[in-house]
């Protein structure tokens, strides 16, 4: 089927004709095109073909007739044919021609123009013998079929081959047709060479009367025509036929006609030469113009991307900059911050400082001393028992207690104070009547202020509690009443009284005593109790922080001779 | 009337005296001082006192903790407690106070501190906070024991005691065969664990002590106690005393 199919293509080729053509290889490769399934390669072998890359397409070409079609394969040895022709190998594209010929039984185009193209080669190989024989075989079939101006050149050939065989009656014969062909056809300048041809026919034979007025037609054809190489021919003939008949002044005119001629051509080969070299040269300037624009463009883009770099690195730059400057920004205030910070820091260090060398004064002499006034109380005590001194031994005694009693509540300041200072003090608020903390704390002074005839008046409503932690507001009031009690004189007043606001308690403590000093705006200086002795000044501080925990605060209001007003607030129900 | 039971836990001498003392002073009744946990334990379970105040450590342990939360294990038999503490070792009765939200006393403390902490373990046992605390005159049952405060001082009544209660606008009388106590508070709160310890209301203003009932006089609307005092029965809860003595005969 498919060859069935091949077959039909092939027959179909449009130039099955009988039609001589000067170069068939387009037709050729026109119909591969038309039968193959190889388009691709096809199209790439007639490329290559067309550039003359022949080597290459012989490589391509055998490739393909490995494994083409029966169909293909006469085609495709034809362009084999001449690919060996291309190359000069005359005899092998005589062969491979001989060869195909046999497949182109059926094909008559094919078959004209490969027959044609062998005698032509034979020619070229000047085996006129083969040629002629060939040609007149050719002529016999197809002379009445083609047209006359395609037999024209294969006539005059075949008169050629005579001419050279020497076989001058042929030779006449075809030179003649041919020159009445193209009479026919008003072909000067195929006139001029078939005359020339003609002349040199009877030349050969010494036949010079007849040749003479041949070469002179010739040369007659070869003037109308515009053949320079046939025309200078003509010349030369000429000047060889008059200097043989010993005309030199005719032969050096057609001489100097010749050179003349020769001339023209070299003049006209030497223009073309000139004008392909300098369109050589404008092409390698337009060349060189190119890699200079290809070199500038190289260069722009170095530039280019140099500068792109540039750009890159600028930003990077300042990029890196502007984090710096943030940077030294944030670092600056947060220096500024940490300066800030160890100043406050400093402040609170001088502070503790100063307390801690309060403690040291505290522990060196406020503790010091009543002990050895205790030791020195129970050498006085002893010898009183000695004495049976019993009112001595009262006397004493209750002195005693006293001492040890305020040194007991200093230690409990200073251990309080520890433990503010440590963040120890745990504070768990209750809801606590605040005249049952007052009066307890209060039971605890009741000897000093009987001693000292104090008139306290307690007036603390049963109704107002506080929400605080008890023991931490114990030691507020402990150390508030403590001092009240300390800073007032004998038969003085202490007065303690509450009231209750929406959401506080503030408990007030007053007495009657000499008053503090201010040391500063926010400070009272210490000072000398009653009995002329200086506090510490660590109970106020501790009952402060204490009521702050409890959120709560305690400020003092004194006035020098007339008391001290100390007010407590505290909540009176938990705070949100 | 009797006075408060307290059980003493305390192994130094000198202490477990002083507060003795305290408390003998102040109408209380000590029923033991306990020196170690065993005996602590021991006294608690037989002589059922009606609360114990601890010292943390005995003998350097602090076994007070310890026994706190066994008397508090089985919630029948579990009673009011003060821890005894001293700065020394505030530490360890800080953990303990996070646990067990009752009173404590910090070494050295006065009478005051200690009645104050006293009446602050009650009402925290029995949830009447501020009941004892804040009133000069408040009560709070705790089991079968009305807990009174008499000005400064806590008297125990038995609820068996009390004959019958009278309200007296926001006070109550309590009577008992020889005594009149006045009770700061409203006897509604009240009313619910008296009916459930043979209690009922005849009136509007008396809840009377089943028990103390001589005999009743429908006719007359009147009820006789076995000291053959008379009371007012009122028409609203009469049938409700019937039904009562019905099931009780």
């Amino acid at each position: 089927m498919t060859y069935a199919l091949i077959l039909a293509m092939f027959f179909s080729v449009p130039h099955d004709t009988l039609e001589l053509k000067n170069d068939i290889y387009e037709i050729v490769f026109e119909d591969l095109e038309g039968i193959s399934e190889k388009t691709i390669s096809i199209e790439k072998l007639k490329n290559k073909y067309l550039e003359k890359g022949y080597d290459s397409v012989l490589v391509d070409l055998n490739e393909i007739m490995n494994e083409c079609s029966p169909k293909e394969y006469p085609l495709l040895a034809l362009i084999k044919a001449r690919l060996f022709y291309e190359k000069g190998l005359t005899e092998k594209s005589i062969t491979q021609y001989e060869d195909i010929l046999s497949y182109f039984e059926d094909y008559p185009f094919y078959k004209i123009n490969t027959e044609a193209i062998i005698a032509n080669l034979y020619i070229e190989k000047h085996d006129y013998q083969k040629s002629a024989s060939i040609l007149v075989k050719w002529l016999e079939k197809y002379a009445d079929k083609i047209r006359k101006n395609q037999l024209k050149s294969y006539i005059h050939n075949l008169g050629i081959c005579y001419l050279h065989l020497h076989k001058f009656d042929s030779a006449e014969i075809y030179l003649s047709k041919s020159i009445n062909i193209k009479k026919l056809l008003h072909d000067t300048l195929g006139l001029a060479i078939s005359y020339m041809d003609f002349a040199n026919l009877y030349y050969e034979q010494y036949l010079d009367d007849k040749a003479i007025p041949l070469f002179i037609k010739g040369l007659e054809y070869a003037k109308l025509g515009n053949d320079q190489k046939v025309l200078r021919n003509a010349y030369l003939n000429m000047a060889v036929v008059e200097e043989n008949r010993n005309d030199f002044k005719k032969a050096l005119e057609y001489r100097k006609e010749y050179e003349k001629v020769v001339k023209e051509l070299w003049d006209r080969d030497k223009v073309w030469e000139l004008a392909e070299q300098e369109k050589q040269f404008e092409v390698s300037l337009k060349e060189k113009e190119i890699s200079l624009l290809e070199e500038q463009r190289k260069v722009q883009q170095t530039e280019l991307a140099a500068e792109k770099q540039q750009r890159n690195y600028l930003v990077g730059i300042s990029v890196l900059l502007l984090i710096t400057a943030i940077g030294s920004v944030l670092g600056y205030r947060k220096i500024k911050l940490s300066n800030e910070l160890i100043s406050s820091q400093k402040n609170e260090l001088a502070e503790m400082n100063q307390h801690k060398n309060q403690l040291f004064s505290i522990v060196a002499h406020d503790l010091k001393s009543p002990v050895f006034a205790l030791q020195k109380a129970n050498k006085k005590l002893s010898s009183a028992i000695e004495d049976q001194d019993e009112v001595k031994v009262k006397s004493i005694l209750s002195e005693n207690e006293k001492i040890a009693g305020n040194t007991y509540s200093l230690l409990n300041n200073l251990l309080q104070w520890a433990l503010d200072q440590s963040d120890q003090v745990m504070i768990q608020p209750e809801t606590i009547p605040a005249s049952r903390l007052i009066e307890q704390v209060v039971f605890d002074y009741l000897g000093p202020i009987q001693d000292k005839h104090i008139d306290l008046t307690e007036n603390v409503n049963r109704e107002h509690v506080i929400y605080a932690d008890i023991s931490s507001v114990k030691i507020i009031l402990r150390n508030v009443i403590d001092n009240a009690i300390k800073f007032t004189p004998s038969e003085g007043k202490i007065s303690i009284h509450s009231e209750q606001t929406e959401k506080e308690v503030i408990i007030t403590i007053s007495d009657t005593g000499c008053g503090l000093q201010m040391a500063n705006a926010n400070k009272y200086e210490i000072q000398s109790d009653t009995y002329g002795k200086k506090g510490t000044g660590l109970g106020l501080t501790l009952a402060q922080s204490m009521a702050k925990r409890n959120h709560g605060n305690l400020s003092l209001f004194s006035q020098i001779g007339k008391g001290t007003q100390a007010t407590l607030i505290l909540p009176s129900q938990p705070t949100a | 009337m009797t006075k408060p039971r307290i059980l003493v836990v305390e192994d130094q001498e000198d202490d477990a005296n002083e507060l003795k003392g305290f408390l003998e002073s102040n109408d209380y009744e000590v029923t033991e001082v306990a020196r170690n946990l065993k005996d602590a334990l021991g006294y608690f379970y037989s002589q059922q006192p009606d609360m114990a105040i601890l010292d943390i450590y005995l003998n350097g342990i602090p076994d007070g903790i310890t026994f706190a939360q066994r008397i508090q294990e089985n919630p029948n038999t579990a009673r009011p407690f003060i821890f005894l503490t001293s700065h020394a070792d505030m530490e360890t009765f800080r953990k303990a106070k996070l646990t067990m939200p009752f009173s404590y006393l910090l070494k050295p403390y006065n009478q005051l501190e200690l009645q104050y902490a006293i009446e602050l373990a009650i009402e925290k046992f029995t949830g009447d906070v501020g009941t004892l605390s804040t009133h000069s005159h408040g009560s709070v049952m705790l089991d079968k024991d009305l807990f009174i405060k008499n000005g400064s001082t806590l008297m125990k009544v038995p609820l068996q005691e009390i004959e019958y209660i009278e309200v007296e606008g926001k006070y109550s009388s309590l009577v008992t065969n020889d005594s009149r106590y006045l009770v700061q508070q409203a006897l509604k709160k009240m009313e619910e664990k008296l009916i459930m310890n043979n209690f009922i209301r005849i009136h509007r203003n008396y809840i009377i002590n089943i028990q103390a009932i001589k005999k009743v006089q429908l006719t007359e609307n009147t009820l006789y106690l076995k000291n053959d005092k008379p009371l007012p029965i009122s028409s609203g809860f009469r049938d409700n005393l019937i039904s009562k003595l019905d099931i009780l005969r």
